[in-house]
């Protein structure tokens, strides 16, 4: 990798993406817009619904024919929905991009065993290898993701694999083509969490040998935190939040990035000292939504303008935040750590939060 | 504080194969000799990965499999105590309406062609104490506002609702018998973070106002570490550590425990073994240590099964070489 | 059931399929007032007349009419058409008094000849010169009921039978499983020739219908009983069901009241394509002469081998309408299933669903 000024890898300008389903339309983007550099690690969190992986099904035009797409996605400079689906889209992605999933399990042929897995994913870049030589290939790449014995395993089929084994070997493929970007949907969801661990702590290796760019994609926090250079906080289809992650961990601007935080208790906090920060309500309906701040109805701090119009993406240096009343803006008081008791002032229409009072 | 609840050398094994002719010869050994004992009042937690046998460990304390070796005993609130090996149907019927399940995932615990009323009072109906159709009625409306929910929507469909609306469904089922016992199978994974923690709140609170005895499962050390009095720590069938939840979180003694605390993402740091291990085998009767295969600090003694031991009093470990330190 | 409606406008096929049934259902029930004549009655010098409905003649012009005609060779059956004798169909005529279904008295048909001694033959006349028209309606009294006394006798064994083998498992299954086999290998005819066959030949027709049906269902569970099985085998696995048990709901109740249920979609179309089948059945056996048999009616007994031979056909086409109507019953039936099948697929795509 060079040192020179990073390029942008992906810019996706005011994204909406609907689809029409028989109960109604389900907005599941409704503009969003992020850029991403070279070798970034991009941490998208968000819960059920958010739109969280619609943004990067969409980004690699996996997204069904019946959806309703706005918006512009460039990759590289141009735009992903020019690519020639035949021809160029395949080339797209398995060279330029890569995805791993959440369920490793269900991506293998449980009848291929892992030399011809691999034999036919390499194919496609190195047509005019031998077999020999793709072998090579294969055990280069199961060492890179640090499968033990590379070479015996070459010949096991996918059940005699772990979870963890399974998306080791997934990421090898997905490197196979040397790509430029690689997208993990929640890839570690379904696995133990020492597992989790590692395949965390070899994504970041993976990153600082080949300098790709990462889109890693969660529900968790916490785990995003530990891995991404940036975070964007996705709630009902939009951005609520983006900034360094580690300048995003310490200080959330937004409250929903906050209640994300804080909603699930520290390491060593006991029940009897401390109480637990609860989110109200429940995540919103894609196909009804409120008008206003998607979290207006379960923000604490959320007041009648909030739920008048949805609030715009301010900029503020490197951060941004979709907020009427940030809690690093002009309003929000000194000391007013919500942290301690964030759910005493809990709005009353939590009567199905049961939050406790 | 008394027992409620005794498990003593549980164990089961599953057979591989099934039928009439199958030859009863391959196994899985998911729970290998468990004992731990739950105090009136307090919350357990027992903390594991998949297949370590936590589930099959509280589905035998109901008796959803009968244990091959092991027993279970009970000590009744008013009184008397079941011995779970023993049971009659008519004991096993008061010992689970004394000791209730709440499943993980609520969309696949709810039957979906039942009304909320018809699921929150099936078992009540069975039951001598069912107060008739009227008080019934009034009792699962009261019910569904302990939980947080509408009584209102006592006759809608578990489809009406969220994911969190049907976990609090689930624990309202459990609740309306009045049980001593609640078994919580990780009932907060399947939901979203922002509703982990309303369900975690409510069992607090519920567990105050019925005084309940909670059996609480998860892989989740954090979330254990908050939300139970002692937590056990299971691997391959076997609580390798047990200790209070406070003690928990100061020191970990076990190799596994403390592989399980550096996991947790806000502590994960580069230190952790990156070898992708070899996934265990259960098929295998268990002999040696059950994290041999994968401890840092292993030894040619550890082939031989280590004991569970009271160290302190308050904590028991099983392991030979356990870890020596001193922060938190 | 606006969702149903909304599916069946989306395939023409079914919705086509759907009116016939109605029709065809709706000629059955009210099969007396439409038939211009009595399954018995005979027209001894009228045997194998053509089908004899014309709309136009030089002498009436336009309408429904009939032209008489004579025998002109007694050996072939050859009847011409006797010039001038052209007579109007007329509607809501007084023909044989009947009784509405066995109930009401009347004497009123949807159509017929006011002279007694001209017959309408919509459809020809069989070698008794009774009207085929007037037989097929009967018939289908049977051929169109014994599909659903069949498929409520073999699902209520299936679903039985089914049930206790997937929730029990272990060796109420195999056993169950065994017997259920049993059926399945032995091939159906056989063991519809076989059963029938030891049952005495000297029954009314009331008691071969009822014989004949609950014999096509027994040949008709296993299958269903298999597919039952493996459903209730997968359900008994959901929490749901685990947690019924712990609630001590009694078992039976689990079965037919949770698990069954679940699969109800499922059993709908298993009734809605299982039902060709007995009426299929019946035919073969009627077919053979070990069905139906006169005076009793039934689109099998029509069919019968010994009218139907190749010369028969060949000379008088108009035998072949009990099998058309056999054919066009069971084509909407399984369409029927079909539609049902997608509709109520739970994974059916979302959007418009049904293309």
């Amino acid at each position: 990798m060079t040192k020179t000024a990073k390029q942008t890898l992906v810019r996706i300008d005011d994204l909406k993406v609907t689809f029409p389903l028989r109960r109604g339309a389900l907005k599941a983007l409704r503009g969003v817009s992020y850029t991403m550099e070279e070798g970034e690690i991009l941490g998208i969190v968000g819960e059920s619904g958010s739109g969280k992986s619609v943004s990067v099904q969409a980004l690699m035009r996996l997204l069904p024919e019946y959806a309703q797409i706005e918006g512009a996605i460039d990759f590289e400079g141009s735009s992903v929905f020019d690519l020639d689906k035949k021809k160029e889209l395949p080339k797209f992605r398995s060279e330029k991009t890569a995805m791993i999933f959440q369920e490793p399990g269900r991506s293998f042929d449980p009848l291929y065993s892992m030399e011809k897995t691999f034999r036919e994913t390499l194919r496609l870049h190195y047509p005019s290898e031998t077999d020999e030589e793709l072998r090579a290939r294969s055990i280069e790449l199961m060492r890179e993701v640090q499968i033990p014995q590379p070479e015996e395993r070459l010949s096991s089929y996918p059940h005699q694999f772990s979870g963890g084994q399974l998306q080791r070997v997934m990421i090898a493929l997905a490197l196979a083509g040397n790509p430029r970007l690689l997208i993990a949907d929640e890839p570690t969801t379904a696995l133990d969490v020492t597992i989790q661990a590692q395949i965390v702590e070899l994504l970041l290796k993976l990153r600082k040998k080949r300098g790709m760019g990462i889109i890693f994609i969660s529900h968790d926090l916490d785990l995003v935190a530990r891995i991404a250079d940036r975070i964007l906080v996705l709630y009902g289809g939009l951005v609520m939040e983006e900034a360094p992650a580690a300048e995003l961990y310490k200080a959330p601007a937004h409250p929903y990035s906050q209640g994300l935080l804080h909603a699930l208790p520290a390491f060593g906090t006991h029940y009897s000292s401390h109480e637990l920060h609860t989110i109200p309500g429940t995540v919103p309906n894609p196909i009804h939504p409120e008008p206003g701040c998607p979290f207006a109805p379960r923000c604490s701090r959320a007041k009648d303008e909030c739920r008048r119009a949805i609030p715009e993406l301010e900029r503020k240096g490197e951060r941004s935040r979709r907020c009427l009343f940030p809690l690093d803006g002009p309003a929000a008081q000194a000391g007013a750590d919500p942290a301690v008791d964030g759910s005493a002032d809990a709005p009353a229409d939590n009567a199905k939060g049961g939050a406790k009072s | 504080m008394s027992t409620h609840l005794e498990l003593k050398d549980l164990s089961i094994r599953f057979s591989l194969e099934a039928g009439l002719f199958a030859k009863y010869g391959r196994f899985v050994y998911a729970v290998n000799g468990v004992s731990f004992e739950l105090k009136r009042g307090e919350t357990y937690g027992l903390v594991g990965e998949s297949g370590c046998g936590k589930t099959t460990l509280a589905r035998l304390a109901v008796q959803m499999y009968k244990a091959d070796e092991g027993d279970v005993i009970f000590h009744k609130n008013d009184g008397g105590s079941h011995r779970l090996s023993e049971l009659k149907k008519k004991e096993l019927f008061d010992y689970r309406s004394r000791v209730k399940y709440v499943f993980q995932d609520p969309a696949r615990s709810l039957n979906p062609r039942m009304t909320i009323y018809s699921i929150l009072t099936e078992g009540y109906r069975q039951s001598p104490a069912w107060p008739g159709e009227e008080q019934g009625r009034k009792e699962a409306e009261e019910m569904m506002q302990t939980v947080g929910l509408n009584a209102e929507d006592l006759d809608r469909r578990p489809a009406d609702f969220s994911g969190g609306q049907r976990q609090r469904i689930s624990i309202a089922r459990a609740l309306i018998m009045k049980p001593e016992l609640l078994i919580c199978d990780e009932v907060v994974s399947a939901l979203d973070v922002s509703i982990q923690s309303q369900i975690l709140n409510l069992l607090l609170e519920l567990k105050e106002k019925f005084n309940l005895t909670m059996l609480f499962i998860a892989h989740d050390l954090t979330v254990t570490t908050y939300f139970c009095d002692r937590i056990g720590v299971m691997y391959r069938g076997k609580i390798v550590e047990e200790a209070p939840a406070k003690l928990m979180a100061e020191k970990r003694l076990h190799p596994y425990t403390n592989l399980l605390y550096n996991s947790i993402p806000s502590r994960m740091n580069e230190a952790l073994e990156l070898e992708a291990y070899e996934p265990f085998d259960s098929t295998q009767p268990l002999e040696g240590c059950p994290f041999y295969h994968r401890c840092p600090r292993r030894e040619e003694k550890c082939l031989k099964l280590p004991e569970l031991q009271d160290i302190d009093g308050e904590r028991r470990l099983a392991c030979y070489f356990p870890m020596e330190q001193e922060e938190s | 059931m606006k969702g149903f409606l909304k599916a069946l406008l989306y395939r023409p096929v079914s919705l086509i399929s759907v009116i016939v049934l109605i029709l065809l259902y709706l000629m059955m029930i009210f099969a007396e007032f439409i038939a211009p004549y009595s399954p018995g009655t005979s027209f001894p010098d009228k045997s194998f007349h053509p089908p004899a409905v014309s709309w136009y003649s030089s002498g009436l012009g336009f309408g429904p009419q009939v032209q008489e005609r004579a025998v002109i060779n007694e050996i072939t059956w050859k009847y011409a058409r006797i010039k001038g004798s052209s007579q109007r169909v007329k509607f809501f005529v007084k023909g044989e008094p009947y009784k509405l279904w066995g109930l009401i008295p009347m004497e009123r048909h949807l159509f017929g000849m006011e002279d007694p001694d001209t017959p309408v033959f919509l459809m020809g006349s069989d070698n008794l010169g009774r009207d085929l028209f007037s037989r097929i309606l009967y018939g289908s009294r049977i051929s169109l009921t014994i599909g659903f006394i069949g498929i409520a006798i073999s699902m209520t064994l299936a679903i039985t039978f089914g049930g206790l083998a997937g929730f029990y498992g272990g060796r109420v299954d195999w056993l169950i499983m065994r017997f259920s086999e049993f059926f399945i290998l032995v091939p159906g005819l056989y063991l519809i020739l076989f059963l029938r066959s030891i049952l005495s030949r000297g029954m009314t027709s009331g008691q071969s219908y009822m014989v004949i049906t609950v014999i096509l269902s027994f040949v008709g569970w296993p299958g269903s009983a298999r597919l039952i099985r493996g459903m209730v085998h997968s359900i008994k696995r959901e929490d749901f069901i685990s947690n019924a048990v712990l609630e001590g709901i009694p078992t039976l109740k689990i079965i037919f009241r949770q698990i069954i249920p679940q699969m109800s979609s499922i059993i709908i179309v298993s009734i809605a394509l299982g039902i060709p089948g007995f009426i299929l059945g019946e035919t073969v056996l009627s077919y053979l002469g070990l069905g139906i048999v006169d005076p009793a009616v039934s689109w099998g007994s029509l069919i019968n081998r010994e009218i139907s031979t190749l010369s028969n056909l060949r000379n008088f086409p108009w035998f072949l309408i009990p099998g058309l109507f056999l054919l066009v019953t069971t084509l909407a039936f399984n369409f029927l299933g079909d539609l049902l099948r997608d509709y109520l697929d739970p994974y059916h795509s979302d959007k418009g669903g049904l293309r």
